[in-house]
């Protein structure tokens, strides 16, 4: 039989992640969270951030956030095209939609909220987030 | 079959019903973006859920609608 390669010895620790990361990806680290996704973190976002984590929500739900705030801006992408809209508003509301279960998941099991509180939370946290983004995002068509 | 009037995405309310996908709820949220996104949070089962929808017309009430569960 085969060794595994990768072993025992070659587990990262938390610091070494986030090392790693900031020396791979042309994200930056802000706190606990990594900038991933290609989305530069705005002022009101990072301030946003903070607030969620000071009332007890976990870095790994403000990672998932973002990226559901950034699935909703890349909706125009899926959905602007004339033949393949149908099959891709399916995919993309797929992945939409569970993004958004995982979410309400999460707050469940990090705060103790009923489902209905879980979701409307993260409805209003996406809503939050995007609005943070808008202040820096490009216009559409340029200009 | 009761006919209802159609209202623009954009232009939901808290509190009104509309109908997305054959499926009549209430709507919890509704915000538009300035491209003409409107993301609708919906009272749905077992979870609210939010949908994102370009600005199209949909079958809408102010009230709950008739023979709903």
């Amino acid at each position: 039989m085969v060794p595994d390669a990768a072993g025992g010895s070659d587990v990262r620790r938390p610091e070494d992640i986030r090392a790693f990361l900031a020396q791979h990806s042309d994200g930056r680290v802000i706190g606990r969270v990594p900038a991933m996704f290609g989305i530069a973190v705005t002022a009101a976002e990072a301030e946003f951030q903070r607030r969620l984590l000071s009332a007890g929500h976990s870095s790994g739900y403000l990672a998932l956030l973002g990226l559901s705030a950034t699935l909703t801006f890349d909706a125009g992408e899926y959905f602007h095209t004339a033949e393949d809209a149908r099959r891709d508003q399916g995919e993309w509301h797929g992945y939409h939609r569970g993004l958004q279960t995982a979410l309400a998941c999460l707050i469940m099991h990090e705060t103790g909220s009923n489902p209905r509180q879980a979701a409307l939370q993260v409805a209003e946290h996406t809503e939050t987030l995007i609005r943070c983004r808008w202040n820096t995002r490009p216009a559409v068509g340029g200009g | 079959m009761p006919r209802f009037e159609s209202k623009s995405v954009a232009d939901l309310r808290v509190g009104d019903w509309a109908q997305f996908d054959g499926r009549w709820a209430e709507v919890l949220a509704c915000a538009t973006d300035p491209t003409g996104w409107t993301r609708v949070t919906l009272d749905r089962s077992p979870l609210p859920e939010t949908v994102v929808h370009r600005t199209v017309d949909v079958p809408w009430s102010r009230t709950r609608p008739a023979g709903l569960t």
